[in-house]
């Protein structure tokens, strides 16, 4: 049951049961959206048109490869999975599946052992009750790509040989940090980013029944901007939104997303010399917004402006780059906001 | 298992006693049997040969001699298999007696035994037992061989005698004409290879060599006394000697203290005198847990208990039984730490209760924790040898092994070593591996200072000796240290270069010390220890090539580590404070340095600058609503003081603060909670009655506050600590005549009344 | 009788004196069913503390205002005893575990442990959760904030978490994710002024508008220490006057001085002195990196925009070292040497030209 206990928690939720067997006696506060509005089965999953056909025919046979799904967060690879899972055990879920997330650990010795000692059960072809299932487990690591390569290559040999029993199925952001000879041993998917259209419809759906007032479909369309078309964000800040004013505008996802609003940008991306600079980072810092978001937006703001000549981006996206590297590492907010501002200043008056 | 002709044990017949050190019984039995020889169970006049190995039953060996069997050790066992494939003669039976044949030993005893040699004989260095063990099977050997009258024997004996000698020119080997000096091998009948240490090889054999320890008055001389009587006084002298006895000889005392510098020879003398007055050495040091249960069971056990050593050395009959043990506690100043707690107590409970001699050996004997022991201890200190005895001794050394020491350098070789003479020879056998090294250079080098290696770091004539190597070199004379050192003292160089460009270098140096400190600290995160040639060359080379130049002013030492531990302080205190004032304010602990502590100093300070003794109870208020203890205001006039400022406690009158102190002390009945106080605590915030003493959890039952627990609880603490001293008593009672009265005053009971008992626990704790 | 920073703190949440509309929102999140973790950030002096303080209240009643403070015993897996402080009431308790250094993981893991472990007794409890506030969660080791996110997800179910931070940078993406952000921005000059005017008011004293002003803009937008000054201002000098000196902290004039020293001479002498003085900030706690831009923001002021930029990067170069390394005053005396070294180049050429 880890599955549900993962993924944008804001909530006191108690685990919510996949298949509705534990009744809601105690009163329980209301589940996450995210998790209340997770796929039940693989054709709830939005977009993701080809993996879903494969996937539905590798259902209908009752068989799975193992599978690496790999994609940008929040397009549907856990959601996908798990669906799958449910469809393929239904009840039995429980006991046939084993999932794994960056927040268990998950070193060479738990690899070692505790997937090793699952993977090597053997389970029977029927269903307590007599009907018939896959005759294998599955094995769901989430985040494989914050898995150390040592772990993974402890992986390697485990998946081989028991493929008899055991399916794997590794999810990630970044295919590249998988080892080969993982890859190899798997049927890749690649999820690609959501169309905008269909976030919006499913949110504005979730809005429906949540019975939250969205007004025109604009507050929707600034959700899906402001959080990339990862379905999950969006969905998150809808809810802390809501929560937090109790109804949806979009001054109330920049806040809780705390995104830093875009004219802030922008400034910073116009300054002209030192003093401006100076009382910029300051007040940039005193109303609390964070330097790496302020960074990420500008990378975006950077390479996407029309009024910079290329020589200026390359200066100013070098800098930011070393910048963002130093406040990973602690480096004080207020002396990298300053340094890249110099650059910036500099490339403005230098076209 | 070497290869031998097959058949060459033929008409052998052998016994196997003891355990081998490199073979199983099982594997020696096979490769008899496979070269035609026999194995025999029990000894008998069939035997040819007995095979002896380490720990040998002392029985068997001493029938085997009574007997005429010729015992030979393992070594000489392959050895006969190897020679007879050299000799293509098949062995007959008389021959074979003959332990060895010459070409063989000459030639296989130096190429394949060797090594094998080498191990076991730097075993036996360690091992007083086998060597001594060994020595015997030589001896006995040797007599068998005296026995054996075949001119075949005689030709052995000689070419053996050559082989001895040739070898003697590498090193000193046993042979009698070699007892004249006045160090000499002690392991020498097998350490014929010359990479044995040379402390190890120069051991004193016996009492005679110890370097400095000649005469009647000497160490060795009391300690041999000491021993030789312990039976004799303990038998002697009534089982309580009255304190007359205390005389020279230190007959009184049970155990006996040997204390000096390293590098004496303390473990040396001990383990002599022993071996000469015949006492067993059971030998305790740093390396085994000490720890209180360990001392008891284990020593309790070994001391009440005979030693079957005698037997496995084949000493025959009550030698072996009679053999009297002597305990050895190594390096007890070394006892300490969680591993070995409570052992030095332990330690002197067995020396009063001890049936046999106790040595204990230590550096420093007026150290804290010798202490309790020396009491206890016949005491004998170890100096440090003279160095013209030093000297000498190192000079009959050198010239055994062929070395040619300038007795100039050699001085300053045992100067620099601080007359360890364990050390010198350390030093000594290093040049002598490397002959070729520029003497002079390689003595001044022997130990350099800090301050030496940082002046040498930033010399720029120096620079033109010394290789990038030499130079990194320098910053591992003391890793932890240098960069510190060089940090502290760049900027007292003088770089030699013109003047525009000093700044400019200063900064380099300046930026490769901060890279070293980024390294460092990765080392140290990750203990990737193997970074630190990196950290010496950013730390020192870099710093020191920017910097060349000379140093022109005196060589500091790092201010860094006193600041460092300054700031901790601050930080320390500040996190006190912090502590304390948790439950009214609200910030970090930044905050508390940065904006709350000068404030907070002047609002306690300045009413008693400025009202004096009116103002106390404007300050006693203060300290009371932020729960800060008298200390507290001491840190933090500490904490907000800056260089350059006057300290504002000086401002206020002696006679005023030292009334405030009172006032403090006297604390529950004067001033704290004084009715406005409480009643403008009650309405700010009902709940912060905390208590600032972090030790005592006190309760806030919420609503029900006259919970009798508590009462009790308190009431205990009270009784106990009021036993210590009457007056806490009254002050006490004092606070309880307060209380109610102050209870008749307060619309709240319950609260305030909580309120008192914390207030009497403050009290009592204060007077503690 | 407590300064006047802690004796006027609003304790209510529709008391607070600026973010009002934040603080209604707040109310509304408590009178919800559910209640989320909170991770709030803002700037020191911002009012963070003060605004959970009020929401407590407004969770539990006053009851959470009976604080006492207790030792907690903790046992590192490497088997070395560490204690930490906790001021706690009967339904919440605050910790800070970065008290603890490195071994900060093993607190955050227990004690959530124990908190979550008991639940409440009382079911007339309004609430069926307890609520742990963790602060300086900035400054915490990323091993423990990994440990925060897995504990967070598992005793949901029987405590909620409050963070603390002064900035979100450094608090991992994870935890931002599974936490309500509240962004607690200083309060303006303005704000201050008015908030230093009403307290005067409750005092009995008249404070002139102009010296609120002047007070708010030394004071850095930092309301803790602006009331503070405030009083130190009254304690100085009463009745007030609009042009009376307004003390700034001790340490602020301390660098100052510092950065005069660096732009007075440029030469080791020198340089060997301000290690003096560098040492003695570090002593005094002011953290290396206000240091750091403390001396940036003095010693830039006349240099032209080419040299500007340099020292702005140098600055952020050394200030990232210093993070990673272990002894800050080796990155800041290679700053201040950096400076000094190029600011030496700087006047010579600028003199050079002259003549």
């Amino acid at each position: 049951m880890q599955a549900f206990l993962k993924t944008g928690k804001i909530s006191g939720s108690d685990k919510p049961s996949s298949s509705g067997v534990k009744p809601s006696a105690k009163k329980k506060p209301p589940a996450p959206w995210v998790e209340k509005y997770r796929p039940k089965t693989i054709d709830d999953i939005v977009d993701q048109g080809e993996v879903i056909q494969v996937l539905r025919e590798c259902l209908a046979g009752g068989d799975l490869p193992h599978l690496l799904f790999y994609g940008p967060p929040g397009t549907g690879k856990t959601s996908a999975i798990l669906a799958a899972a449910r469809q393929l055990f239904g009840d039995i879920t429980k006991d046939r599946v084993l999932e794994l997330n960056a927040s268990d650990e998950r070193g060479i010795q738990v690899v070692r052992d505790k997937v090793k000692a699952f993977a090597q059960l053997t389970v029977s072809s029927t269903r307590p009750d007599g009907r018939p299932c896959p005759p294998y487990k599955l094995v769901i690591l989430d985040e494989a790509d914050s898995m150390t390569t040592a772990a993974q290559a402890a992986l390697r040999r485990t998946m081989e040989r028991e493929t008899r029993t055991t399916r794997f199925c590794l999810i990630c952001n970044y295919v590249s940090r998988i080892i080969p000879p993982i890859t190899s041993r798997c049927s890749k998917f690649r999820f690609k980013p959501l169309a905008r259209e269909n976030v919006i419809k499913r949110l504005s759906e979730i809005c429906e029944t949540e019975g939250v007032d969205i007004g025109e479909g604009t507050v929707l369309h600034q959700a899906v901007e402001t959080c990339d078309g990862d379905l999950r964000r969006a969905l998150t800040a809808l809810q802390c939104c809501q929560r937090l004013l109790g109804k949806i505008t979009a001054e109330g996802l920049i806040e809780v997303t705390g995104l830093v609003p875009d004219q802030l940008v922008q400034d910073y991306l116009n300054i002209k010399n030192y003093t401006e600079l100076e009382k910029f980072v300051y007040s940039f810092l005193m109303e609390a917004y964070s330097a790496s978001q302020l960074l990420e937006q500008l990378s975006a703001l950077v390479v996407s402006s029309g009024h910079l000549t290329n020589k200026q981006k390359c200066a100013i996206s070098e800098k930011l780059a070393i910048c963002s590297h130093r406040l990973l590492d602690g480096g004080a907010e207020s002396m990298q906001l300053t340094d890249l501002g110099c650059t910036i200043i500099m490339a403005n008056n230098d076209p | 298992m070497p290869e031998g002709s097959p058949d060459c044990l033929k008409d052998c017949a052998f016994l196997l006693t003891g355990v081998l050190d490199s073979f199983e019984r099982e594997e020696i039995t096979d490769a008899i049997v496979k070269y035609g020889g026999c194995v025999k169970n029990g000894i008998s006049k069939k035997v040819t040969h007995v095979l002896a190995g380490e720990d040998a039953g002392p029985v068997k060996m001493a029938k085997a001699q009574e007997l005429g069997i010729k015992i030979i050790n393992e070594d000489q066992f392959l050895q006969m298999i190897r020679d007879s494939i050299n000799k293509d003669v098949p062995n007959n039976r008389k021959e074979t007696k003959d332990e060895k044949t010459p070409n063989g030993k000459a030639k296989a005893d130096h190429k394949a035994t060797k090594n094998k040699k080498l191990e076991k004989s730097s075993n036996e260095e360690s091992n007083g037992k086998s060597t001594k063990n060994k020595m015997k099977h030589n001896k006995s050997s040797d007599k068998h061989r005296d026995e054996s009258k075949s001119p075949h024997r005689i030709n052995n004996d000689s070419i053996e005698n050559n082989v001895t000698n040739k070898e003697k020119s590498e090193s000193p080997v046993k042979t009698d004409n070699v007892n004249g000096a006045v160090l000499e091998s002690c392991g020498s009948i097998e350490s014929t290879t010359p990479s044995i240490m040379w402390v190890d090889k120069y051991k004193p054999q016996n009492l005679k060599q110890i370097i400095g320890q000649h005469g009647d008055a000497s160490n060795v001389k009391k300690l041999c006394n000491w021993l030789s009587k312990w039976y004799l006084n303990r038998k002697a002298k009534l089982p309580k000697p009255s304190p007359w006895a205390k005389n020279d000889d230190g007959g009184y005392y049970k155990a006996a203290l040997l204390s000096g510098p390293p590098g004496v020879g303390k473990t040396t003398t001990v383990s002599l005198v022993c071996k000469e007055l015949g006492f067993d050495m059971v030998e305790f040091n740093a390396s085994d847990t000490r720890s209180k249960t360990l001392i008891k069971e284990q020593i309790t056990e070994l001391l009440t208990t005979n030693s079957l050593s005698g037997f496995a050395r084949g000493n025959i009959g009550k030698q072996a039984m009679t053999k009297k043990h002597v305990l050895v506690m190594d390096e007890v100043d070394g006892m300490a730490g969680n591993e070995d707690r409570g052992g030095l107590q332990e330690l002197i409970g067995l020396i009063k209760s001890t049936s046999v001699p106790i040595i204990c050996m230590c550096n420093d004997r007026n150290s804290q924790k010798m202490r309790s022991l020396v009491n206890y201890c016949y005491d004998l200190r170890f100096n440090r040898p003279r160095h013209d005895q030093i000297k000498s001794a190192m000079m009959s050394i050198c010239f055994k092994e062929g070395v040619k020491v300038p007795p100039a350098a050699l001085s300053q070789v045992i100067e620099a070593a601080e007359r360890d003479v364990r050390q010198t020879l350390h030093l000594l056998s290093v040049w002598a591996a490397r002959p070729e090294a520029h003497i002079g250079h390689k003595v001044k080098d022997v130990r350099l200072g800090p301050w030496e290696v940082t002046r040498k770091v930033f010399s720029e004539e120096e620079h033109k000796t010394m290789s990038l190597h030499d130079r990194s070199d320098l910053f591992f004379y003391d890793y932890s240290l240098a960069p510190l050192f060089v940090q502290e003292n760049y900027l007292q160089v003088t770089p030699h270069c013109p003047k525009k460009e000093i700044l400019d270098r200063v900064s380099q140096a300046a930026d490769s010390i901060s890279l070293g400190d980024l390294v460092d600290a990765r080392i140290r995160t990750n203990q990737a220890w193997s970074l630190l040639p990196i950290q010496a060359m950013y730390s020192s080379v870099m710093a020191g090539q920017a910097m060349r130049g000379h140093v022109s002013a005196q060589i500091q030492f790092p201010a860094w580590l006193g600041r460092n531990s300054r700031a901790n302080k601050m930080k320390r205190l500040c996190q006190e404070i912090h502590a304390h004032t948790r439950l009214s304010t609200s910030g970090s602990k930044s905050s508390i340095f940065l904006d709350y502590c000068t404030h907070l100093r002047d609002a306690i300070v300045n009413p008693l600058i400025k009202d004096r003794n009116d103002g106390i109870a404007n300050s006693m208020q203060v300290l009371e609503s932020y729960h800060l203890l008298r200390e507290d205001l001491d840190s933090l006039t500490e904490l907000s003081l800056w260089p350059g400022q006057r300290n504002p406690m000086l401002l206020i009158d002696s006679k005023v603060k030292a009334a405030m102190t009172r006032t403090y002390n006297k604390s529950g009945t004067a001033l704290p909670y004084a009715p406005g106080t409480i009643k403008k605590v009650r309405t700010k915030d009902d709940g912060e009655l905390g208590d600032e003493l972090d030790d005592e959890t006190y309760d806030v039952d919420g609503e029900e506050d006259s919970d009798p627990e508590n009462d009790v609880l308190i009431k205990k603490k009270k009784t106990e600590k009021s036993a210590g001293s009457s007056k806490e008593k009254s002050s006490c009672n004092k606070e309880k005549a307060c209380s109610s009265k102050e209870k008749g005053n307060q619309s709240k009971d319950k609260p305030s009344s909580s309120k008192e008992k914390k207030n009497k626990k403050h009290v009592v704790k204060k007077h503690l | 009788m407590s300064l006047w920073v802690d004796k006027h703190r609003p304790r209510d949440l529709m008391k607070l004196d600026y973010h009002k509309d934040q603080a209604s929102r707040l109310k509304n999140l408590v009178q919800q069913s559910d209640f989320p973790h909170l991770l709030v950030y803002g700037p020191s002096g911002a009012g963070k503390k003060t605004r959970i303080m009020c929401l407590l209240r407004e969770l539990y009643g006053s009851g959470v205002e009976r604080l006492r403070q207790e030792t907690m015993n903790f046992t590192t897996p490497s088997n070395k005893k560490i204690e930490i402080m906790t001021v706690s009431s009967n339904y919440h308790i605050e910790v800070n575990p970065t008290d603890v250094g490195i071994h900060d993981r093993v607190v955050i893991m227990d004690l959530v442990k124990n908190v979550a472990q008991t639940h409440q007794i009382d079911s007339s409890g309004q609430r069926e959760f307890k609520v742990v506030i963790l602060n300086e969660v900035d400054d915490l080791t990323k091993d423990a904030q990994h440990a925060l996110r897995r504990t967070m997800e598992k005793y949901v179910a029987t405590c909620r978490l409050i963070l603390i931070a002064n900035s979100i940078s450094r608090v991992i993406p994870a935890i931002r994710s599974r936490c309500l952000t509240i962004r607690v921005p200083a309060p303006t000059e303005n704000e201050i002024s008015s908030v230093l005017l009403g307290v005067c008011k409750k005092e009995g004293l008249s404070l002139p508008t102009e010296l609120a002003i002047r007070i708010a803009k030394c004071a850095d937008r930092n309301l803790r220490r602006a009331l503070l000054m405030c009083e130190a201002c009254k304690v100085q000098q009463y009745p007030f006057t609009p042009d009376q000196k307004v003390p700034e902290p001790d340490w602020q004039l301390y660098i100052k001085e510092t950065a005069s020293m660096i732009l007075s001479e440029q030469s080791p002498k020198k340089l060997g002195e301000v290690r003096q003085k560098l040492y003695e900030l570090i002593i005094h706690g002011v953290p290396p990196d206000v240091v750091f831009s403390g001396l940036l923001c003095e010693l830039v002021k006349n240099c032209d925009m080419a040299m500007k930029c340099q020292v702005a990067s140098h600055a952020a170069t050394y200030e990232h070292r210093m993070r990673l390394g272990n002894k800050a005053i080796f990155h800041l005396e290679a700053f201040v040497a950096k400076f000094m070294a190029i600011y030496k180049k700087f006047m010579e050429e600028s003199l050079g030209d002259v003549f």
